[in-house]
C-alpha cells in the first residue's frame, strides 16, 4: 500500500536509499546532510532490515569502507558535506579506476552562502578529475527520484555516482509516495562475495593508465547514452537559460511572474556531468544568447563553453552576470530578468519606516555549554601571560568555535592543532594554545598530535571533549560512552604530559592549564564536560529544584559573569545590575565558581532534591 | 507590468531553541493534510541554540500549480504573514514586508549577543516594529504558553492559533493543536 508522506531533503535520500535496497551506509556527519544517516537507521529499525552502518571518523574512511562494501556487491551510500570531499579526495580519485560492483552513491551537501558551514567551497571542480556521473536535483521529490536512478546508473556503468544537494533543498519539504506495508527484503550479504580483480584493484604502473583510459571511455559512453534534463517555455525563443540545482526554481518562477513565456527557453540539467554534446548543440542551435544561471563557480557554464567551442555560433553568458560566491537568490534572478528585458516595473519605493539596521546575532555557546567555561579560563590564563606578547589561540571547527571572537582562526578541521605546529616550530616566544573538540580530534587531530610528537615540538593542545559530535546533531563520538581511554592513548603515542580536567571545575582547570604551560614538549589538556543539550532527564529534574541568584549586596559590578563569561542566562538590568534567568540557566555552576565576590548563591529545595537524586536507587 | 501571485508566503522566525523547526513542520503537515501544496526552506545555521533561525513557507492552494518548479525563497515585499517568536527577529525580515503583511510577534526580547557593540541594540524593538506601520499583533506569547501549557515552547503554537483565528491562513486552529501535541516526540 502506497502512502504519501512529508519528508525533507535528507529524509528523501534515506527513503530512496532504503527502497533501493542499500545495504551499507557510511558517513561523517556534517550539515546540511546530517540527518540522512539517522533517518536511514530509523527506517532500518522500523522495517527490521539488514543495513550495515559505519559511523566513520572521517570522510576518507567513510568512502573507502563503502567502496569495500560495493566491491562485495552491496549497494552503498556515502554521506558527507562539501568540505568532506577534501578529506575523501584521495580515495575518490581511485573509485573511478576500480569501478564498483554494487551500486554506489556519494551524497554531498553543498552550502552556497555558507548558511551552516565555515565556508562555501564549490566541490564541482573535483568532477572533471573524478569522472563520476553527477546528479543535481531541483526539488525534494527529485532528490527521491534521482537517488533511485543513480543506483541503476551506477550498476549499469560500474561507476559510483555523486549527488550534490544544497542546504536549501536539504531543508525543504515535500510529499513523496512510499510503501509502508510491503515487507522489505534487503538481501543479506553472502560470505566471501568479494571477487578478486587484479587488473582493476591493483592499480599500478601501466594498469593504472589503462584503467584511466577505460574511465574516460565510460564517461564518454554515459554522455552518449544518458540525457537527464527538462525544458520549459518557448523552444523557438532566441534566448536560452540553462540551470542546475536550486537556481532552476528561481528562474522558472521569475519567467512565470514576469510573463516571459514566449521570450525564454529554459533548460535544466539534472545530470550535470557528463553532458551530451548533441543535446547541448540542439538546445543552442536556434539561440542568439544562452545564459547559464548556477550557484557558485561556473561549472556548467565552463562545460557548455568547452563542448560548444568551434561548434556553435552562440553567445554564452553566466558568471559575468551572477557572482561565483554566495547563494544566487530568487530576488537576484528576478531582478536580472527584469533588467535584461528592460521592464519598467514599478519599483518599490524605499519605506522610510524601514530604514534601520538589525544587529546580527553573533555565535554564542549555549547556556551550560562546557566550552564557555573553557574559553573563559583560557582567556584568563592567557591574559596573565600577556607580558611576553599577545598569546595565540588556535581554533577548530565545531561547537567550540561558535563565538568567532574566541579564537585567532577558524578554518578547516584540525586547523587548531595544525597551524599551531608551524607557529611553534618558528620558535615564537608567544604562548600558543591550540584547541579542538573530541570529534575533530578523532577525525584527524590524533594524527596531527603524533606528528607533533614525531617532530619533537613544543605544543600545548586542549581537547574539548563534550562527548558528542554536537554541532551536527549529537552523533556519538569515540568518547561518548567513556570507551576511549584517552590518557593511555596519548601516552602510547608519546605525548609528554597529559592532564585531565573538567570544564565545570574552573579552579582545577586553571591550575592544570598553568601547570602545562610551564612544561615543555607535547602537552595535552583533556577537558571533560558533557554537552548541555545532552543532559539526563534526572539532571533536568534536579535543575528545577536549584535556584541560583545574584546577591546584590555582594555583587561588585565587575561584570565578569556578563561580559567575560558571556553566559546568556546572566541578564543585564537597568543600572548595571544583573540577574540570572532561571528559564535559561542550566545550573552548571560556573558563574558561582568564577565570581570574585561570591555574589552568586543558590536556594535549594533540599527535601525534593534528595527525593529526585535517590529515586530508582540511582544517583 | 502586473505581477502574478498564486500562493501564500509565510516566514516563521525566532532563535535557536524556540521551536521554529517543530512549528514549521507542524504547519507543513497541516497544509499537506488539507490537500494543499507547500514549498520552502528552513535555515538554522550552525548553532545549537540562540542563533537566528527562520523558515520560509510558500503555500499553494491550487493543486494544479506545478509548485515544485517554483522558488523555495520569498521575494522582497512579497510576505503575507510573519510569525516572529522574538522582536529582533521580526525586524530582521523587514525587507519582505509589503503594505498587506500581517505580523504576529512575541514581545519577549532575547537581546542579540553583539559583544562590545551594545549601541547597535534598540531601546525597544517592539516599538520599532510598531513604527513600521504594519498590521501587528504583539503580546508575550511565551508567558501565555507557560500559563496555558506550562511549556514555553508552545508560544509558537499560540501564535499560529491567532493567525488562524484571524483568517491570516486558511486552516483550522483545532487541527494545528492536534498536530502540534501529537508530534512533539515524532518530529
Amino acid at each position: 500500500m502506497m502512502e504519501q508522506i512529508l519528508v525533507d531533503g535528507n529524509e528523501a535520500v534515506a527513503w530512496a536509499a532504503f527502497e533501493s535496497n542499500v545495504t551499507f551506509l557510511s558517513h561523517y556527519p556534517g550539515s546540511p546532510v546530517n540527518k540522512i544517516a539517522p533517518k536511514l537507521f530509523e527506517l532500518s529499525k522500523k522495517f527490521n532490515s539488514e543495513i550495515k552502518f559505519n559511523d566513520a571518523l572521517n570522510e576518507h574512511v567513510a568512502t573507502l569502507s563503502a567502496q569495500g562494501a560495493s566491491l562485495c556487491g552491496a549497494r552503498s551510500l556515502v554521506v558527507m558535506k562539501h568540505v568532506g570531499m577534501n578529506i575523501a579526495a584521495d580515495p575518490l580519485n581511485y573509485l573511478g579506476l576500480t569501478g564498483v560492483v554494487g551500486g554506489m552513491l556519494i551524497v554531498v551537501g553543498t552550502d552556497p552562502g555558507a548558511s551552516c558551514s565555515t565556508g562555501e567551497e564549490d566541490p564541482h571542480w573535483y568532477i572533471p578529475q573524478l569522472n563520476f556521473p553527477v546528479f543535481e536535483p531541483t526539488s525534494v521529490r527529485e532528490i527521491f527520484e534521482l537517488t533511485k536512478k543513480s543506483y541503476l546508473l551506477s550498476e549499469k556503468y560500474k561507476l559510483p555516482c555523486l549527488m550534490f544537494i544544497p542546504a536549501s533543498l536539504c531543508n525543504n519539504h515535500s510529499t513523496i509516495s512510499v510503501s509502508m506495508s510491503v515487507s522489505r527484503t534487503v538481501d543479506k550479504l553472502p560470505a566471501n562475495m568479494f571477487k578478486k580483480n587484479f587488473n582493476l584493484y591493483v592499480n599500478v604502473g601501466t594498469r593504472s593508465v589503462i584503467n584511466n583510459k577505460n574511465l574516460f571511455e565510460k564517461i564518454w559512453k554515459i554522455a552518449q547514452e544518458n540525457i537527464c534534463a527538462k525544458s520549459f517555455f518557448s523552444k523557438n525563443s532566441k534566448i536560452g537559460i540553462i540551470t542546475r540545482g536550486a537556481t532552476f526554481g528561481h528562474v522558472f518562477e521569475s519567467v512565470e511572474r514576469l510573463g516571459l513565456y514566449d521570450l525564454i527557453h529554459l533548460l535544466n540539467y539534472d545530470l550535470v556531468f557528463p553532458l551530451n554534446k548533441d543535446d547541448v548543440l540542439d538546445f543552442v542551435s536556434n539561440k542568439d544568447e544562452v545564459i547559464v544561471i548556477e550557484d557558485q563557480g561556473g561549472f556548467l557554464e565552463n562545460q557548455i563553453k568547452n563542448l560548444l567551442y568551434n561548434h556553435a555560433n552562440v553567445k554564452i553568458y553566466g558568471k559575468n552576470y551572477f557572482p561565483p560566491y554566495g547563494e544566487i537568490s530568487f530576488a537576484m534572478v528576478y531582478n536580472f530578468l527584469q533588467n535584461y528585458f528592460s521592464f519598467t516595473c514599478s519599483k518599490n519605493v524605499a519605506d522610510s519606516n524601514l530604514k534601520f539596521e538589525v544587529p546580527e546575532r553573533l555565535g554564542v555557546f549555549c547556556e551550560g555549554c562546557p566550552h564557555r567555561s573553557s574559553f573563559f579560563i583560557i582567556d584568563k590564563v592567557l591574559k596573565e601571560h600577556a607580558s611576553i606578547g599577545p598569546s595565540i589561540i588556535g581554533g577548530d571547527i565545531g561547537c567550540s568555535s561558535l563565538p568567532p571572537q574566541r579564537a585567532d582562526w577558524l578554518l578547516c578541521m584540525n586547523a587548531g592543532i595544525g597551524i599551531a605546529q608551524g607557529i611553534v616550530q618558528l620558535g615564537t616566544e608567544q604562548l600558543v594554545i591550540s584547541t579542538g573538540g573530541d570529534g575533530s580530534f578523532f577525525h584527524g587531530g590524533l594524527i596531527s598530535l603524533i606528528s607533533a610528537v614525531h617532530n619533537k615540538l613544543n605544543l600545548l593542545h586542549i581537547v574539548l571533549d563534550n562527548e558528542y559530535i554536537a554541532m551536527t546533531g549529537h552523533q556519538l563520538s569515540p568518547t561518548s560512552k567513556n570507551s576511549t581511554k584517552h590518557v593511555k592513548l596519548l601516552k602510547a603515542v608519546g605525548v609528554d604530559h597529559v592532564l585531565t580536567t573538567n570544564a565545570f571545575r574552573p579552579k582545577d582547570y586553571e591550575r592544570k592549564l598553568e601547570k602545562l604551560i610551564k612544561f615543555s614538549g607535547v602537552r595535552v589538556l583533556w577537558v571533560k564536560g558533557k554537552c548541555a543539550k545532552m543532559r539526563s532527564r534526572k539532571y533536568k529534574e534536579v535543575k528545577s529544584l536549584v535556584h541560583p541568584f545574584i546577591n546584590y549586596k555582594k555583587c561588585g559590578k565587575c561584570t565578569i559573569c556578563y561580559s567575560e563569561l558571556q553566559c546568556p542566562a546572566i541578564v543585564k538590568k537597568t543600572g548595571n545590575t544583573f540577574s540570572i534567568s532561571l528559564e535559561q540557566c542550566q545550573r552548571c555552576g560556573v558563574c558561582k565558581s568564577i565570581c570574585p565576590n561570591g555574589a552568586v548563591s543558590r536556594k535549594i529545595n533540599t527535601k525534593d532534591l534528595f527525593k529526585v537524586i535517590f529515586s530508582n536507587g540511582q544517583q | 507590468m502586473k505581477i502574478k501571485k498564486n500562493n501564500i508566503n509565510i516566514i516563521i522566525a525566532g532563535i535557536g531553541g524556540q521551536g521554529v523547526g517543530h512549528l514549521s513542520r507542524c504547519l507543513w503537515t497541516l497544509v499537506v493534510r488539507s490537500g494543499h501544496n507547500v514549498h520552502g526552506s528552513f535555515v538554522k545555521g550552525g548553532a545549537q541554540s540562540l542563533g537566528s533561525i527562520y523558515s520560509t513557507m510558500r503555500i499553494f492552494v491550487d493543486k494544479n500549480i506545478q509548485y515544485e518548479n517554483y522558488s523555495h525563497q520569498i521575494l522582497e515585499n512579497d510576505l503575507d504573514l510573519l510569525i516572529a517568536l522574538e522582536p529582533y527577529e521580526s525586524l530582521r525580515y523587514k525587507n519582505f514586508f509589503n503594505d498587506e503583511t500581517k505580523i504576529i510577534c512575541s514581545t519577549n526580547i532575547v537581546k542579540p549577543w553583539v559583544g562590545p557593540l551594545e549601541n547597535c541594540l534598540f531601546e525597544d524593538p517592539v516599538a520599532v516594529l510598531f513604527s513600521c506601520g504594519r498590521d501587528v499583533i504583539a503580546k508575550d506569547f511565551q508567558a501565555l504558553a507557560i500559563q496555558k501549557h506550562n511549556n514555553v515552547k508552545a508560544a509558537g503554537l499560540e501564535m499560529m492559533i491567532i493567525a488562524m483565528e484571524n483568517n491570516f491562513i486558511p486552516y483550522n486552529a483545532k487541527e494545528i493543536k492536534e498536530i502540534y501535541w501529537s508530534s512533539l516526540k515524532t518530529f
